[in-house]
């Protein structure tokens, strides 16, 4: 479904990612780990095109999605929750949901009505401004908002990142749940192995912009020495 | 009695007047952060194009819709040639909008001689207001004023499209991200800023003299307004507006209009070192 | 000798000493008619590198920079008249000088502790606020009887470079022209000496990203406010030399017409570098002069147009891509964004 060929892009002239090469398929989940600069959000920006790919190639359905802007790259089904989460802080909940339909369906979009039904936490907050929802009650906003526009991808980028970790395991819930139940493609950003190894089926290792080992999420976890090993490199 | 209602109308229509063209640079810059030094000029393109239509004997009324749609494309073409080049060096876009405004005023100089043109109003009749008479024309550009800022104030709040316009403003990256169209809103919001500068010059036309310098005047007072008023929110720059009018217009009457000039231009540097952010902060973006 | 990185010190100075020495040079193939021309050039582009200081170095844009220049252009023609109110009989070229100095950064100074406080326009509101004090102060120039309202103020006095009772007057175009030259090279090797020590860097800090130099400790706003009152004293300065080489002030010289020109100069020639713009002053106005008869208003349409596109392709001006390929560093230097 998702495809990235040695794919390289930096910041000004400095390359973060040195050819990178994965695939994932429709329905799956993956997570990609490693340590702090290690170019793996760089990765995800560039895939939506907020960062220009110097060589390699994105691919989505056969599509090339690499040199596009990213209001293309979403229209194309692939949806992008960025590190932060960055909800319009003056917009109510029901208006940060409504965007998230726009940007797909034009402005005549309405936001599916099952959204509420899967996030019944924001069926309660609609009218509230997202500015004053927790943190975690944020991310799932973010969540909601990208699902909003029924994409086909979800890209995630450090979903557990300042949350409790209660409310990471409420997050990771209800991200299986999508890719369970509405077939969503996951690809999810994570220094918090314990969502990474909940929410994917299989996790990348990254490491100076390639990438260097990847392996069964089940494998993972039952095997932790191999796990540290990884993480270690 | 009759001489202080005289001054609270001159007063409220010149405040309304500043409000029109400050509007127009405030949405390009709340949306694209881009300070438009060319709007002056828009400002007398659109003076320009309704005079030369009457000259050529067509309605008052087409010539208002089409100075407003002329300058409007002439925003669009500004954007595309211009402006979307440099966005991302903030300093370059002021300065580059500012040599278009040279070019601007000297094409309408080259072709239209720097002498001054005249029109006159669709209507010249006094209305009785309140025990005094008053230009009609005046109330029309009050009026026009006022439906402009409610219309634009509708459009951003009540509007699906202002909804995304403002999610651009909040956030580029995330709202692209969403997939709404930016480089639409970029391009819409600047020729829609550009038509509110045509509109005020075609409709102030038949009350000043129109000439190639006449933007200037109304452009600084814009800038003064926006800057007191903060360009946070819409509001701003109407509570800076109507500080700055008002201002401008008792003192231009008890004193002298240079005078007025060098007592507003002291309460808005002053206005600035006390509310850095404008009176008017938008919601948490200063 | 100590070396800059890269060897950059020697190719610099040897530009420096060419465009310097080809400068004094000239005299030797022009009529002198022309080497006085070029002389108030000269002091143009002395006005030109006091706003490449601010705007080149630190990202402080100006639409009025011409108020300093006119307001030394005044105080110099005020007190070599004798119009100064209680100092009639005292007037010599070296008060002028003094008070051309101090007006104009005491008034810069004063408008810099306001305004460097404001964030309204994202750092813009210099330059629009300078512009409104430029169009303003035209205004008040021509409505004020005492400095000659719009006829301004006619045969201010040449510059009498004397002393001890001697007096010696720069009047004929050659020794016009070399003390001028001298003026220019002081107010070069002054603030190029400035660009290129430590504190040079704090403001090309400032200009490429002010609330990050601030994190490091610097001090921005003070540093701004210095360097904005010292590029309002030279750009008095040269205002002073103006007035007393042309004999004549009028309001035009401290409003918006010469503020727009000093920037198409500085824009065109180069801000990055004090060098280019000096030479950028000095280049548009003798293509003014050989082309502005031939193409009358078109001549200023062009030359809009041309700031335009060198603000989108070449931000470091026109001469400014020649010198900074030839100094051998391909910085792009670009405004604060």
């Amino acid at each position: 479904m998702l495809e990235v060929e040695d794919l390289e892009s930096g910041y000004g002239g400095g390359r973060i990612l040195r050819g990178i090469t994965l695939g994932v398929a429709a329905g799956e989940s993956v997570a990609l780990l490693g340590r702090n600069g290690m170019g793996k959000s760089t990765l995800l920006r560039t895939i939506m095109g907020l960062l220009p790919a110097t060589r390699g190639e994105v691919r989505f359905a056969g599509r090339r999605l690499d040199g596009r802007r990213p209001e293309a790259v979403a229209k194309a089904g692939i949806a992008f929750v960025p590190q932060g989460r960055e909800i319009f802080a003056e917009l109510t909940v029901e208006e940060n949901l409504l965007l998230g339909a726009m940007g797909r369906g034009g402005l005549g979009a309405a936001v599916p009505p099952d959204i509420y039904t899967r996030f019944p936490l924001l069926e309660e907050r609609r009218g509230q401004r997202g500015g004053t929802l927790s943190g975690g009650q944020q991310q799932l906003l973010a969540i909601g908002r990208a699902l909003a526009g029924n994409p086909r991808v979800l890209l995630l980028d450090e979903p557990s990142e300042g949350l409790q970790p209660s409310i990471v395991l409420e997050v990771a819930a209800a991200l299986r749940r999508e890719v369970a139940r509405h077939g969503l493609t996951l690809v999810t950003v994570e220094q918090n192995v314990e969502l990474a190894l909940r929410v994917a089926g299989r996790c990348l290792f990254i490491e100076n912009g390639a990438l260097v080992a990847e392996a069964p999420s089940a494998t993972l976890r039952s095997d932790p020495a191999l796990l540290q090993r990884h993480l270690a490199i | 009695m009759d001489q202080a209602l005289l001054l609270l109308l001159d007063a409220t229509n010149y405040v309304l007047v500043i409000v029109l063209v400050a509007m127009g640079l405030v949405i390009i810059f709340g949306l694209m952060r881009v300070i438009n030094m060319a709007h002056g000029e828009l400002f007398l393109l659109g003076a320009y194009t309704l005079v030369m239509l009457q000259q050529a004997g067509i309605s008052y009324w087409i010539g208002l819709v089409a100075a407003t749609l002329l300058v409007g494309c002439v925003g669009l073409l500004m954007e595309e040639l211009v402006i979307r080049h440099i966005y991302h060096r903030f300093l370059d876009t002021i300065l580059a909008t500012w040599g278009l405004s040279i070019a601007i005023k000297q094409g309408v100089i080259l072709l239209f001689g720097p002498g001054a043109q005249s029109t006159s109003a669709p209507f010249a009749h006094q209305v009785a207001l309140l025990g005094t008479a008053y230009p009609a024309y005046r109330l029309f550009i009050m009026a026009v004023a006022l439906a402009v800022v409610a219309g634009t104030f509708y459009l951003f709040f009540r509007t699906r499209f202002g909804l995304a316009a403002r999610a651009v403003i909040a956030s580029r990256d995330t709202a692209a991200c969403l997939g709404i169209p930016t480089r639409t809103f970029d391009r819409a919001t600047f020729a829609y800023g550009a038509a509110l500068a045509g509109l005020a010059g075609a409709v102030m036309a038949p009350i000043m003299s129109v000439d190639p310098q006449m933007g200037l005047g109304f452009l600084i007072p814009a800038f003064l307004a926006i800057l007191v008023g903060g360009a946070g929110h819409l509001a701003g720059p109407v509570l800076g507006a109507g500080l700055i009018g008002a201002t401008d217009s008792v003192t231009a009457s008890l004193w002298s209009p240079v005078m007025a000039q060098v007592v507003v231009f002291t309460m808005a540097v002053v206005a600035i070192r006390v509310f850095p952010g404008g009176l008017l902060r938008g919601g948490g973006r200063g | 000798m100590i070396r800059l990185p890269e060897g950059l010190g020697d190719r610099r100075l040897a530009v420096d000493l060419a465009v310097w020495g080809g400068l004094a040079a000239l005299p030797l193939f022009l009529g002198s008619w022309q080497v006085g021309q070029i002389a108030q050039y000269l002091t143009y582009g002395i006005f030109a590198m006091s706003l490449a200081l601010i705007w080149g170095q630190c990202g402080l844009l100006s639409f009025g920079h011409a108020v300093f220049f006119g307001l030394g252009a005044y105080a110099m023609s005020l007190s070599t008249l004798g119009l100064l109110p209680g100092l009639e009989g005292w007037t010599s070229s070296y008060l002028g000088i003094v008070l051309a100095l101090v007006l104009p950064a005491a008034a810069a100074n004063l408008l810099g502790r306001f305004l460097f406080y404001g964030r309204g326009l994202q750092g813009a509101q210099l330059a629009i606020v300078m512009l409104a004090v430029a169009v303003i102060a035209e205004r008040l120039m021509t409505r004020w009887p005492y400095a000659g309202g719009m006829n301004g103020l006619m045969s201010v006095p040449s510059l009498d470079i004397g002393a001890f009772g001697a007096s010696y007057e720069l009047y004929d175009p050659l020794p016009l022209f070399y003390g001028t030259l001298a003026a220019a090279i002081l107010a070069y090797a002054l603030l190029e000496a400035l660009v290129r020590s430590r504190h040079g860097v704090v403001l090309r800090a400032i200009g490429s990203d002010e609330p990050r130099t601030a994190f490091l400790g610097h001090d921005t706003r003070a540093m701004k406010l210095s360097v904005f009152t010292l590029s309002a004293a030279v750009a008095g300065f040269a205002g002073a030399l103006f007035a007393s080489q042309f004999g004549f002030v009028s309001p035009p010289l401290i409003g918006f017409g010469l503020s727009t020109e000093v920037l198409i100069w500085v824009a065109l020639g180069g801000r990055a570098a004090l060098l280019t713009a000096f030479l950028g002053a000095i280049v548009v106005r003798l293509a003014e002069n050989a082309l502005a008869d031939i193409f009358g208003p078109a001549w200023l349409l062009g030359l809009g147009l041309l700031f335009v596109l060198c603000m989108i392709f070449l931000p470091r001006g026109l001469l400014g891509e020649v010198y900074w390929r030839i100094i051998g560093r391909n910085r792009k230097r670009r405004g604060a964004d």
